[in-house]
């Protein structure tokens, strides 16, 4: 039973943690700044998430603040026998502010079972980045789509008005996902949720990576394969540091 | 005229309804069915698809992908009361913008050609909620309204649905790839038996798993927008 929330204002034009509270297994260190954005690291005390875990994760940030999420490693979604672990995450971001929440990628150890659910409150006039890793399992143990479920939903609201949804729902006796129209063979797949940033024109190019980006209705979205989790997550990084002088 | 759609009439000639929906799913049926490969030109294009194989195996994830997606959706709006609720949700699924925006062609042609034929009240509504901005319009969810007006089995509807969704999807195949027309029949002969359970699953499908995506074919469908050669427009 693990809870985290995080507040972002502004104090004399610099972002504070105003409000931040967790409990076991969460932690977070004293943020650092980038310029004038806020780098808040959330570490994690366990070594990975076990059967019954239940993890509420609440991020806002006030109009003005700019503030960067991460985390500490990959976080581990250990074997379960008949039960599941879930997380719930609700992240609010003000007109005038900024987020960019990137976890790290997720790594599903045979027999897991995990359900997530990411909620997204962007006002109009706000800058939100957000990314989503996931391995197929323990690849060097051979030991690929051996968990039980992974199912991530991210859903994301303008001003209270449904704008995109991504569904990630993974459920490997329903279907051999390595093949096609899924993992291709890879390894790993990512997804990259970019709002009120300049718009991508075209991809990045970078080896052993297969991406495509497009416009959502509100947004656009990159999604991401390769064989290696620390390359999508400097693939992502990189659209991530562009300048953005647009909304 | 379409008697059947008189009140007071009931609604028994279940079989000639069963030919309305063939008639609509026909590929000669122009909602634009043939324009778009959804995703299939960029698996051809990079040598993915290239066989009798490797369509086989293509058609093998499409429909299971169909299960949470399309069929999904069409059982779904067979269901539900809030379509304007559910074609927001379809709307905000539908991540490529060349598949969300065929889906919303296709419907809008649907819409267009039913209701010079016919008056179904449920078709009538949704067409009216596109031109008041309160829906986008998707063709998988035309296609549950419409077999809800024709008072057909929604199991056997979505059959012939699916059909035609693998059919249109292997015909891209054989014009492009080339292969041979026989080789296409046999793909959708082989896939045939597994059409059943995919329709089943899509009737159960749960709200929270609706249009669970497949990141390779969201991804060719993706890069269809920057193909350097396009037949097709999605």
């Amino acid at each position: 039973m693990g809870k985290l929330r995080i507040e972002a204002h502004v104090h004399n034009g610099r972002t504070v943690i105003t409000d931040c509270f967790f409990t076991a297994p969460f932690k977070i260190v004293k943020p650092y700044y980038d310029k004038n954005r806020a780098e808040v690291m959330i570490m994690q005390a366990s070594a990975g998430i076990l059967e019954g875990d239940k993890y509420e994760v609440e991020i806002v940030v006030k109009s003005g603040a700019s503030l960067m999420v991460t985390g500490q490693s990959y976080t581990k979604l250990f074997k379960m026998d008949s039960g599941y672990a879930t997380q719930n995450v609700k992240i609010t971001v003000e007109s005038g502010a900024s987020l960019f929440y990137l976890p790290c990628p997720i790594i599903p150890f045979g027999g897991s079972s995990f359900v997530s659910e990411n909620e997204i409150h962007l006002q109009k006039g706000s800058e939100f980045i957000m990314q989503d890793i996931l391995a197929c399992g323990r690849k060097g143990m051979g030991e690929e789509f051996k968990f039980r479920k992974y199912h991530s939903r991210v859903v994301v609201y303008e001003n209270e008005r449904l704008i995109f949804v991504d569904n990630t729902r993974l459920i490997p006796k329903e279907y051999e996902y390595h093949k096609m129209g899924y993992f291709e063979g890879c390894s790993h797949q990512g997804v990259a949720y970019f709002y009120g940033r300049k718009q991508i024109k075209s991809i990045n190019k970078s080896e052993s990576i297969t991406a495509a980006i497009t416009n959502l209705r509100k947004g656009q979205i990159l999604r991401i394969l390769s064989d290696s989790g620390d390359r999508i997550v400097n693939y992502i990084k990189t659209y991530v540091e562009e300048e953005n002088d647009g909304t | 005229m379409d008697l059947l759609s008189v009140k007071g009439i009931p609604i028994t000639m279940n079989n000639q309804n069963i030919l309305k929906l063939v008639q609509t799913l026909d590929p000669l049926f122009p909602i634009g069915g043939y324009t778009l490969s959804n995703g299939m030109e960029t698996y051809v294009q990079k040598g993915i698809v290239y066989d009798y194989k490797t369509l086989a195996a293509y058609l093998d994830s499409y429909l299971y992908m169909l299960s949470f997606n399309d069929l999904a959706f069409a059982a779904k709006a067979y269901e539900v009361e809030d379509i304007a609720k559910l074609d927001l949700l379809c709307s905000s699924l539908k991540a490529p913008i060349e598949i969300r925006q065929g889906s919303i062609k296709q419907c809008s042609r649907f819409l267009k050609l039913h209701t010079k034929m016919n008056s179904y009240p449920r078709l009538i509504q949704y067409q009216n909620q596109i031109k008041n901005g309160e829906c986008e319009g998707h063709y998988g969810i035309s296609m549950g309204l419409f077999i809800k007006e024709l008072n057909i089995n929604l199991q056997e509807a979505l059959e012939l649905y699916c059909y035609s969704l693998i059919s249109t999807a292997v015909n891209h195949a054989v014009k492009m790839v080339p292969l041979r027309q026989l080789d296409g029949q046999i793909a959708i002969y082989e896939l045939m038996e597994h059409i059943p359970k995919a329709v089943t699953t899509a009737i159960n499908t749960k709200m929270m798993d609706l249009g669970a995506s497949g990141c390779g074919f969201d991804i060719r469908s993706m890069q269809h927008e920057t193909l350097y050669t396009r037949l097709y427009i999605s």
